[in-house]
């Protein structure tokens, strides 16, 4: 019995909630037999006319630039990265730990060859592009393409390599190198790359 | 475990006194309980839900218009078995056992054998009748306890015929309500990524995945999708201009706006729980750093300053606080920011990267996946830090989302080189895969309440 009296207050209590609930309710619930309210479902919050919804349709123009091939002054008679230059319209692509940001020892080398040969055709310009692995989550990897893209170009800059001849964009994972889902792929992945746009 | 029980607990409180209340006002009722929250598991509510009845005139046998009928019909079933049975809280009769002919009984409760119910034990009972006028659907729903006899919940909506399952979502939402105190989620839907078009495009659908549409269709590489507090914009990376920057879109009126196109990156944009803010990741010409946008006035203020990444930012529920991930310690962890101080705190101390912390609705716990090997994993902690507990165990699970009730958590789930769409309970049962569609699914997040 004790128990029904502890409840007694709260039960009133939600009739009074429910009470409450009731007046602000639009449609009054049917009643056993015959049907009293009725509900309109309001219009879908969705897009609306899916063709209307994106008015800009404006492709992948930096996403796939054209490749920016031509003649270019080599390093030496015959060099590995003014044919790649020549050929693919790139400079060398600098790698990564996972991870990680900073420019590794073993890749120095290399990145120092795109600052001699950017100080050499001093008329390209370059887009350093920063890419992740598929590990990590998008939006992490967003801003850790942008440090990698960043980091190489502060060194570029460094060398002597002027900034208005760069520009840089991170791809985070959205465009690996290698499709693959083991470290042999994930390690071309993490990288950036110099693409000539000019 | 035992954030969840807390909460269950109080949960179930509500349907108590709700059910208290309904069994005094007519006097000599005994009490009913029907889905008591916080024992889910050990008993389910029989269920019946009976064909629904066609209550218009018979269309012509073999004409599109019988056609139509036969699928509405079918379909408006199959979505109320399929909430019924998504809330794990009805243990649902199947049809062959049914002895009343629909054709033969009403919809009402005195048109109703309840005897021939009870013989199937089935305690309780849906029935349904719809029309079809032009473009307009109408059904209505009842639910009746077969015990005493009495109509428990009665509803007519009115709706298009080109989503009937929206119909039957509505009634859900209002069954689940009745019988547990609870808002019902039947209606809410999701955001998510997917490259079903060979890019990546926003898509939504409902809480179920069924009844996809485009968010975006620009052919460039859309990412990371955020509701605002009402559910009617969307806010997103494309890089439909080259670099990642964010765009709203208004789903009421179709417009588009960007929101931030500045140099370097224009990330991980989250709208304040007043809609009027957006925290979100700008690099500029430096490093990543946490800004807040007023949407008014686009007045941007600085919150981080480092040269470490900071991104990915979740509100407090009461707007005061944001919860980030940064590797200022070395490798990716999770801070707290205070609005108020601009305090920082380091909420995760283990893993090897841990990140897309996500607030639950009550602003108790915070969801957020952790790899300590490789493989990420769903964990959920109290919100300043303390009691961290893994949730899913198999695969490669990433960006948890909370239910608006805190009941569930969506995430994508990536296995055998396919990543889709995963819905557990927020202690880490009853996970199940979200049919969505073809492509890679990526990056889900719940909607608001809707309705």
């Amino acid at each position: 019995m004790k128990r029904y009296f502890r409840i007694l207050p709260l039960a009133l209590l939600s009739i009074t909630l429910v009470a409450g609930c009731g007046g602000k309710k639009k449609v009054e619930d049917m009643g056993g037999a015959a049907g009293a309210g009725t509900e309109v479902i309001p219009e879908e919050v969705t897009t609306p006319a899916s063709t209307e919804v994106v008015s800009e349709d404006l492709g992948a123009p930096e996403s796939m630039p054209p490749k920016y091939t031509g003649i270019y002054k080599e390093l030496s008679p015959g060099d590995g990265l003014t044919k790649l230059a020549e050929n693919e319209g790139r400079l060398y692509t600098i790698y990564f730990d996972f991870d990680k940001y900073n420019i590794k020892a073993g890749e120095k080398a290399n990145l120092d060859l795109n600052a001699k040969w950017l100080k050499l055709n001093n008329g390209v310009k370059v887009r350093v592009e920063g890419h992740a692995d598929e590990r990590g989550e998008t939006e992490y990897n967003l801003a850790l393409g942008d440090k990698r893209a960043r980091t190489v170009s502060k060194y570029l800059g460094d060398m002597g390599v002027s900034s208005s001849k760069l520009t840089t964009v991170s791809y985070g994972e959205e465009k690996p190198a290698v499709n693959g889902h083991d470290e042999s792929a994930w390690s071309k992945n993490r990288r950036a790359e110099f693409m000539i746009t000019d | 475990m035992k954030y969840a029980k807390t909460t269950l607990r109080l949960l179930a409180v509500v349907p108590f006194l709700l059910a208290l209340c309904v069994a005094l006002i007519p006097a000599g009722a005994s009490a009913k309980v029907y889905i008591d929250l916080a024992a889910p598991a050990n008993r389910r509510l029989p269920i019946a839900v009976q064909e629904f009845t066609y209550l218009g005139s018979a269309p012509q046998p073999g004409s599109s218009h019988a056609r139509e009928i036969a699928e509405i019909k079918a379909a408006l079933r199959e979505t109320l078995l399929s909430d019924l049975n998504f809330s794990e809280l009805f243990n649902i009769i199947p049809r062959e056992a049914y002895v009343e002919d629909p054709a033969l009984s009403g919809l009402t409760y005195n048109e109703t054998n309840f005897s021939s119910w009870r013989v199937i034990g089935a305690d309780t009972l849906v029935k349904g009748g719809f029309k079809v006028e032009g473009e307009t659907l109408i059904l209505e729903a009842r639910f009746f306890d077969c015990v005493t006899e009495k109509q428990v919940l009665g509803k007519r909506y009115v709706g298009s015929t080109k989503n009937p399952r929206r119909l039957a979502h509505y009634f859900a939402d209002k069954l689940y309500e009745e019988l547990t105190g609870q808002q019902g989620i039947f209606t809410t839907k999701l955001l998510f990524v997917s490259d079903r078009d060979g890019n990546k495009e926003v898509f939504m659908s409902d809480y179920d995945g069924q009844n996809t549409s485009r968010v975006t269709s620009n052919k460039s590489i859309n990412l990371s999708p955020q509701w605002s507090p009402e559910g009617s914009r969307v806010l997103y990376i494309s890089y439909k201009r080259g670099t990642p920057s964010l765009y709203m879109l208004d789903l009421r009126s179709g417009r588009e706006t960007p929101v931030s196109v500045r140099e370097g990156i224009n990330i991980a944009g989250r709208f304040s729980p007043d809609g009027r803010r957006i925290a979100l990741t700008l690099s500029g010409r430096k490093s990543p750093e946490l800004h807040i946008l007023e949407l008014g006035t686009f007045k941007d203020t600085q919150l981080t300053d480092n040269y470490a990444i900071d991104v990915s930012p979740t509100w407090s529920p009461e707007g005061k606080k944001l919860a980030f991930v940064s590797d200022i310690s070395g490798n990716p962890h999770i801070f707290m920011l205070d609005l108020a101080s601009r305090n920082i705190k380091r909420l995760t101390y283990n893993g090897v990267y841990n990140s897309s912390p996500a607030f639950s609705p009550d602003g108790r716990h915070i969801a957020y996946s952790r790899a300590d090997n490789g493989r990420f994993h769903i964990w959920v902690m109290n919100s300043d830090g303390k009691d961290p507990v893994q949730l899913t165990f198999e695969g490669d699970n990433r960006s948890p989302s909370w239910s608006p009730d805190g009941r569930y958590i969506i995430y994508s789930s990536t296995s055998r080189e396919k990543s889709m769409l995963r819905i557990m309970r927020s202690d880490g049962s009853g996970a199940r895969t979200i049919k969505t569609g073809a492509g890679n699914e990526k990056s889900p997040v719940w909607s608001p309440y809707l309705q």
